[in-house]
């Protein structure tokens, strides 16, 4: 079973060197999977790494084979930036609490393996994160085969629109409400019977207490 | 967002609250009435020499079609059935791709669905719950061109109602479990393992092996062992992470 780490911008240089190995196989994961491919230097890889934004690793032993990445709604993100049209059914969030749930990478050989498997784990982990970190609901743009395992992991998601056809998927925009019923739900699905989340070095909260009024919020 | 889709959302809110899978159906197929359709079934896809009837977890299709769809296994050359094995992407039926419209059998199976009221439809793949591939078909009395909103929002119903549906049937408590002893021949058996293996595995008489077996196929209404490892996994007595491990372990 995986460790999900936290990586933030104090702690990265701890995982400096597991994540680049990582980030070279997933490489060519997204170059194959018609994706938008990362770039080549450190955590930063396009507009939205920046230091609000937290990474999860998972890992087994010392090789990432999975990751995801989570940055606030109240902050610039992909949801807002790219794909605010998709969001017909749900006015866009923009609260510090809800966050946009991005690159969530596994590699190849971890992908087919049941609902017990690699993903299924990590869908776990970002869970039993947000719910540690006071999260209220995380999402974002996802292919409608994703759809379907949140809900059948037991997950109360709300799509915010109607699905359309990216780079050849079918893909929409949905958030799942966070809660102890989901995590239990999604731990007894994948078979996960222990916390995963570790953290190591400095922390950062999720939730920026000074970033986190609602007139700040309302107009970043 | 237009009344026909905003009904989608609204079902999308009801779909967990249903007491019964049939009540659920009921709501979908009101909604789904508005772009074509009046019928749907949902089920797994039959691989190789399977058939399809143990696999289907739903079925709103008119019963005399279907019972004759059963009977002449018609999946096999059903050009939809076989698009969705090669593509694992909604299409209207009519899209079918030419090759499998030209199997053998297939022009035939076409007209006679076209007669019992399923002149075209729409079909959704899905993986279920035990990673099966599955598919959610809409069917309707007639042809249908639908734009990519449209299908976007049958999709969106087609996997709410997916989930839904098989989340229910977990819930129902089945009368017949599998006891921990019969699992683990079951998955010995899946794995190639014949009764003499498997007595020896478990420290058992091969004669006590065989009354396992039969005994499975009873519980879950299973004609051999494929039939049983099939139905097993659809009802949860096992699962895929359990099955590869035992196949694992054969190599």
């Amino acid at each position: 079973m995986i460790e999900a780490h936290v990586v933030n911008t104090h702690n990265k240089h701890l995982y400096a060197h597991a994540f680049e190995k990582f980030r070279r196989h997933r490489h060519d994961c997204c170059t194959l999977a018609n994706r938008p491919a990362a770039g080549d230097d450190g955590l930063d890889c396009d507009p939205f790494d920046t230091p609000q934004a937290i990474y999860l690793l998972g890992m087994l032993e010392d090789r990432v084979v999975t990751s995801a990445r989570l940055v606030p709604t109240s902050v610039a993100n992909p949801v807002s930036e790219e794909f605010r049209d998709m969001c017909g059914n749900l006015d866009l969030p923009r609260r510090p609490d809800w966050a946009v749930w991005t690159r969530t990478h596994v590699l190849p050989e971890y992908r087919d393996a049941g609902a017990a498997g690699i993903p299924g784990q990590m869908f776990c982990a970002v869970m039993e994160y947000c719910l540690d970190e006071g999260i209220s609901h995380t999402g974002g743009v996802l292919q409608q085969f994703v759809l379907k395992r949140w809900l059948d992991l037991g997950w109360k998601v709300i799509p915010a629109g109607i699905p359309r056809v990216l780079s050849g998927d079918w893909c929409l925009v949905a958030y799942v409400e966070v809660g102890e019923k989901a995590l239990r739900t999604g731990r007894a699905r994948a078979a996960v019977n222990r916390p995963l989340i570790v953290r190591k070095g400095a922390q950062l909260p999720f939730i920026n207490p000074f970033l986190s009024s609602p007139t700040l919020a309302a107009t970043s | 967002m237009s009344t026909q889709e905003t009904a989608v959302f609204e079902f999308i809110e009801r779909a967990d609250t249903h007491a019964q899978i049939d009540d659920l159906l009921d709501d979908l197929l009101q909604v789904v009435a508005t772009y074509g359709f009046q019928h749907m079934i949902y089920t797994g896809l039959p691989v190789g020499d399977n058939k399809i009837e143990p696999l289907v977890k739903s079925n709103r299709l008119p019963q005399d079609w279907w019972q004759r769809y059963v009977e002449l296994d018609y999946s096999r050359s059903d050009p939809v059935c076989q698009q969705v094995f090669a593509t694992v992407k909604p299409f209207v039926w009519h899209e079918a791709d030419e090759h499998f419209a030209h199997l053998e059998g297939a022009a035939r199976i076409v007209g006679e669905a076209n007669e019992h009221g399923l002149a075209d439809g729409y079909i959704v793949p899905v993986f279920s719950q035990d990673e099966w591939l599955s598919a959610i078909s809409f069917g309707g009395s007639n042809r249908l061109e639908l734009n990519n909103r449209e299908r976007g929002a049958i999709n969106l119903m087609a996997i709410y109602a997916s989930s839904a549906i098989e989340r229910h049937q977990r819930r129902r408590p089945s009368p017949k479990r599998l006891s921990e002893r019969e699992r683990e021949v079951l998955l010995w058996t899946s794995a190639g393992k014949s009764c003499w293996d498997v007595s020896v595995i478990l420290g058992i008489s091969e004669q006590t092996v065989r009354y396992h077996t039969a005994q499975i196929r009873h519980k879950l209404n299973a004609n051999n062992t494929t039939h049983a490892v099939v139905r097993a996994l659809q009802q949860g007595e096992i699962n895929l992470g359990q099955l590869s491990e035992s196949l694992g372990d054969t190599h």
